[in-house]
């Protein structure tokens, strides 16, 4: 686009070079001419709604958004007749929003209609601001709707149906007085509305605001409602031009920043790594204000990272640090916490060796907290013991790239999945565990017609969108894979060009996909024959192609084989190496890419090094100071199999609720019961942390500094919003601590330091330092020296010695699969309004509200062959253990198979039900494969899923805000028409 | 071997100890700020000598009420037009030329101090002031308020 050739146009008697079919706004504000542009913003593009931006094209007045740039045209945006027009519609839009800025929670600098009018020097309302029939919608305990402030602009409505794309806001147009409406018109509450917060963020003024703004974020806004009413009549007699009402509204808003700070911070709700502005007066969070600059959310949020931090201010944070005595837990000092963990530590050393302690770190703390774990584990304690939550979820992805294309994380951006032409999804409930990044998908598909193929056992949102949708059979995807990629290779469609220049080891490959004939896949899979032709066809029908994974892939007994599988279809077709193609697994946990980059695994230095590679062990052992064992440690699996043993004797756990969260935890928390001493590090008393012989309070993001790795590989800072509460401690500290009482003076200051150190030992963060990452500014990793990232990670080629990928031949042995006692299959996964285990969102009252409980979901089938109903109380019984809970009926879910959100740590807890078998090849377990029988307690009951829950909402999909339907009214009159007909 | 437990003893910090940390933050802030504390202090006198003191801070405490009272009271229809007329007079005032004013005032003031002086049962007679016109002050205010009403009736 940028190559095409320049056009010139004459913008108020001087030239500027457009390109062709930009638009003239954009072209407009390169220029420093200021118009108004009311319902205009970056993100969403043109709305045309709000009238404010015309100008005159060559003697006809239009509204520049709604304009092309053309060569030769002639605009301009003073004349008379565009400022009259420009005028109008800025009255029309008084007519509809009253001024009452000092006594307004939105008088916060930023409001638009404010410094819109100030800038244009409109003094004076040509006509009174007319009130409109409608009250207040202050049903949802997340925002409110105020239609007497609406200025009907759309960019809600826009930014719900086309950014988001859960298409609940509309504008009914036809109405005598038009508003905006949720589904069709119930209120917000009761709408399929998922509180994602983006139309509060786009709204230009205060019709739509966070609750928790209101009556906060004003000196003068906390009054009864009558009060306030007044206080805005008297403001309005007393402030009749706009003059002295912007100048005591302006002063106020200054004032305003004295209490509120905004700092800038990175979410911890998943793998995305939204960036946004967070505003605390005190220690109270008045909202959450993502940025367009947001590398990789812009203006997005889910209602997690939008709405979801009470948990920060919850009464039940630890404040103090805690040692077991007996029956109870009692609070101490930190020196007499410090000191007596590392006497422990030390004890267990001497009497048992290094190899009896372990160290988990946790994929929700920062970089620095990951690096500093590691090194407590390898330099002061000298064992190789120490791994993260990654085992978990997103070790089989890595591997399987590792064996493919060398590194492990995603191929490019999430603006390359926007841009492929087809994207997969596998295993990937995607609307509810990456929202912000399916909302990416789902508009490409919704405007760009991108084509998305979801493979998954439930019809979740993806699926319902799919252009296609399959359902293979549990833990069969290496099998469809291997013989859409066989078949492509027997057709002759594979990429030769690509593969000869790229790839090696074909031949071999080609021989081991012999056994995936369509019949086999058929049958083992059940996918018909033509559906899998199908695939292979459109597949390399187009030219980029992106395929996202999750869990569903990762954790199987073959999760690393069947995300090879990925990689090698990928490699075949040419879809690596160019924007818009790529492997993309998502990773779930804020900082699971960034815990295993910076090294807390049992066989990797920070930067994927091996331990077990004598010169990269050689580098940390001079910059440390001391030997490091050659042979890898142990993962988390393995060290929970150890203390069964009796081989390891002490764990060090940081923010993590293994004992909810691992895989058989009857079997886990046995294990902590063996433990001689257990030390865990978190906000909360945690079902893990009542195991342990110490507790060390730490603090969540808000707390610290730090940084976080999302899934694009891109490096972001937080930085501190609040103090810590209590005498609680960032994990980076308490680690350090421990350090010192073991001898090692680590001395950083901040985690800056501990950045520069990580940064210097591992190439992959060359380039890495604090000041290469003020504010948004981010980094994907490897980073040269010279600061250069990588947003697109293969370009020249791929990290081995000849810069080739390689192809991976695999088999296939079905591992899994229900039987006549166990006949049913338990699925497993997040909802969109918790997060893992609850310990955080459980404290939201708002998230409560909307999800109250975790759920069984069963199928119509199943529901009518056992006869049960809604709310119906089951029991499930797997060969590990059972979990009751209430039935939720939903066509979601199909036959024989159930579904259990992860998130719940009682005695819906699904980890009670998943039993000890691992992916081979990295100890993930199988938390995807679970037979389990159903037995009945009641046969009817209460829905678990709230009449207000948004999946009981009804959408109503349209492309934009649809002007076209404002313009039509009777009473619509083009602004620049009427000047002209009074002029 | 460790079982799960839950119970937490809270660690019960001294009254005096919270007291004695809390006393040691306000001597530190204290010394820290000494010229501003005293002013402050010194403020506080002068309120409280004016009986000012009592009045803020009953006025602060019912400060809900009192917005109240002035808002409901503002809002009555006879204030409308002075709440109304108040940024006008704030543009009023704006446009007098004030270096004018002055000197004009000051006449004024002159005029009504002599006006003053004169006993109010004094008489002038036709005769007596075209005599007056001879004085030079009297015809100097004479020739100013022609010249005055010259300008005000242009239009």
């Amino acid at each position: 686009m940028h190559d095409q050739e320049h056009v010139v146009v004459t913008i108020d008697g001087e030239e500027y070079l457009g390109f062709p079919d930009q638009n003239l706004l954009d072209l407009i504000n390169t220029t420093g001419n200021t118009i108004p542009q009311i319902c205009y913003n970056e993100s969403l593009g043109p709305v045309q709604t709000c009238d404010t931006c015309m100008v005159d094209v060559n003697g006809e007045i239009v509204r520049a958004c709604g304009a092309k740039v053309e060569a030769g045209m002639e605009v301009n945006t003073q004349l008379e007749s565009a400022v009259a027009s420009q005028k109008e519609a800025l009255d029309r839009i008084l007519e509809k929003h009253e001024l009452y800025c000092t006594v307004c929670d939105y008088n916060n600098g930023d409001c638009e209609i404010h410094n819109t009018i100030s800038d244009f020097g409109l003094e004076h309302q040509s006509r009174t601001f007319e009130p409109k029939p409608y009250e207040v919608d202050n049903s949802s305990p997340f925002y409110r709707y105020d239609p007497d402030q609406c200025i009907l602009c759309g960019r809600c409505v826009e930014v719900c149906q086309d950014v988001q794309v859960n298409e609940t806001l509309l504008i009914d147009w036809e109405r005598e007085q038009p508003r905006v409406v949720w589904d069709n018109d119930v209120p917000i509450d009761e709408s399929s509305c998922v509180s994602c917060g983006q139309c509060v963020t786009v709204c230009p003024c205060n019709a739509l605001m966070e609750t928790s703004m209101v009556g906060e974020a004003g000196y003068m806004t906390d009054h009864e409602p009558g009060l306030l009413r007044s206080m805005i009549e008297v403001t309005k007699k007393t402030e009749t031009g706009y003059g002295p009402l912007f100048a005591v509204s302006d002063t106020e808003a200054s004032m305003r920043e004295e209490r509120i700070d905004k700092t800038k911070t990175v979410c911890t709700y998943c793998g995305v790594g939204c960036t946004f502005d967070v505003w605390t007066k005190d220690r109270k969070i008045l909202k959450v204000e993502p940025q367009q600059d947001s590398p990789a959310n812009g203006i997005s949020t889910c209602v997690k990272g939008k709405f979801g931090w009470d948990y920060v201010n919850s009464e039940e944070r630890l404040t103090k640090p805690l040692i077991r005595d007996g029956e109870t837990f009692v609070e101490v000092e930190w020196d007499e916490a410090l000191d007596y963990t590392a006497k422990r530590f030390a004890e267990i050393k001497a009497d048992k060796g290094s190899d009896a302690l372990g160290f988990i770190a946790s994929s929700k703390a920062t970089n620095e907290e990951s690096y500093v774990m590691q090194k407590l584990a390898r330099q002061v304690y000298g064992t190789n013991n120490v791994d993260n939550c990654s085992r978990y979820c997103q070790s089989p992805a890595t591997k399987g790239l590792f064996r493919t294309v060398g590194h492990g994380g995603d191929s490019g951006s999430i603006d390359d999945i926007a841009d492929a032409d087809m994207v997969i999804t596998i295993g990937s409930n995607t609307a509810e565990s990456h929202p912000v990044l399916a909302s990416r998908i789902k508009r490409s598909q919704k405007l760009f017609g991108q084509k998305l193929y979801v493979f998954d056992l439930r019809k979740h949102e993806m699926g319902q969108r799919a252009d296609k949708f399959f359902q293979p059979k549990s833990g069969t995807d290496l099998v469809w894979l291997s013989a859409v990629t066989k078949y492509i290779i027997d057709q002759g469609w594979e990429d030769r060009e690509f593969i000869d220049k790229w790839v090696n080891n074909f031949d071999d490959y080609k021989q081991s996909l012999e056994p995936f004939t369509l019949d086999y896949a058929e049958e083992l899979t059940g996918i018909s024959k033509d559906d899998l032709i199908g695939i292979a066809e459109q597949v390399t029908r187009v030219d980029k192609l992106a395929i996202c994974w999750a869990m569903g892939v990762t954790q199987h007994q073959l999760g690393s084989d069947t995300s090879t599988a990925i990689s090698n279809l990928l490699l075949v077709t040419g879809n690596y190496m160019r924007n818009g193609t790529g492997a993309y697994p998502l990773r779930g946990h804020n900082n699971v890419q960034g815990c295993s980059d910076f090294g807390s695994m049992p066989n990797y230095f920070p930067g994927y090094e091996e331990v077990a590679d004598d010169h990269v062990r050689k580098r940390y052992e001079t910059a440390w100071g001391v030997e490091i064992p050659k042979v890898p440690g142990k993962d988390n699996h393995e060290m929970i199999g150890a203390i069964h043993e009796g081989t390891l004797n002490s764990l060090y756990i940081l923010g993590e609720d293994t004992g909810i969260v691992d895989a058989n935890i009857n079997y886990v928390t046995a294990a902590f019961e063996k433990l001689e001493f257990m030390v865990v590090q978190d906000l909360f008393l945690t079902e893990t942390a009542k195991y342990a012989d110490v507790i060390l309070p730490a603090v969540p993001s808000l707390e610290k500094e730090g940084t976080f790795t999302n899934t694009e590989r891109r490096i972001q800072r937080l930085y501190k919003a609040l103090d810590p509460v209590g005498d609680s401690r960032p994990d980076w500290e308490i680690i350090m601590d421990i350090a010192q009482r073991s001898g090692f003076n680590w001395g950083y200051n901040s985690p800056s330091d501990i950045m520069d150190e990580s940064a210097s030992l591992a190439p992959l963060f060359a380039g890495v330092s604090y000041d290469r990452l003020t504010n948004y500014n981010s980094l994907q990793w490897p980073v040269a020296e010279d600061g250069t990232d990588s947003p697109l990670l293969f370009v020249d080629g791929f990290p081995f010695a000849d810069n080739k990928a390689r192809l991976y031949p695999l088999s296939y042995e079905l591992l899994y699969d229900t039987n006549d006692e166990y006949d049913l299959h338990v699925n497993n996964g997040r909802v969109l309004e918790h997060f893992h285990e609850g310990n955080m969102t459980y404290k939201s009252e708002a998230l409560t509200h909307k999800m109250p409980t975790a759920f069984i979901e069963i199928s119509p089938e199943l529901a009518e062959e056992r006869g049960v109903n809604e709310g119906a109380e089951v029991k499930l019984i797997s060969e590990s253990g059972e979990a009751t809970g209430a039935v939720h009926i939903t066509d979601r879910v199909s036959g024989k198979e159930l579904y259990l959100p992860l998130n719940d740590n009682g005695k819906t807890a699904v980890n009670y039900l998943t039993d000890n078998s691992v992916d081979k090849d990295t100890d993930t377990p199988a938390y995807k494969e679970i037979a389990v029988k159903m037995e009945v307690i009641k046969k009817k009951g209460k829905s678990p899923l709230p009449p207000h829950n948004f999946r009981r909402g009804n959408p109503q999909p349209q492309i934009g805000v649809q002007p076209e339907r404002k313009w039509a009214r009777r009473d619509y009159e083009f602004p620049g028409s009427q000047v002209k007909q009074n002029g | 071997m460790a079982e799960q437990i839950s119970k937490i003893k809270r660690m019960e910090i001294p009254e005096e100890t919270v007291q004695e940390k809390n006393i040691d933050d306000v001597i530190k802030a204290v010394s820290e700020n000494k010229e501003a504390i005293l002013k402050g202090i010194d403020l506080l006198d002068s309120l409280e000598q004016s009986g000012a003191l009592d009045m803020v801070n009953a006025l602060v405490k019912h400060r809900e009420d009192a917005l109240e009272n002035v808002m409901e009271e503002l809002n009555k229809p006879q204030y409308a037009s002075t709440l109304e007329n108040l940024p006008q007079l704030i543009f009023l005032i704006g446009k007098l030329n004030v270096n004018d004013l002055e000197n004009f005032s000051d006449r004024l003031n002159h005029g009504m101090k002599e006006a003053a002086a004169a006993g109010p049962s004094e008489q002038t007679s036709y005769i007596e002031l075209i005599r007056a016109l001879k004085d030079p002050e009297i015809n100097r205010s004479i020739t100013m308020l022609l010249q005055f009403l010259r300008g005000m009736g242009k239009e």
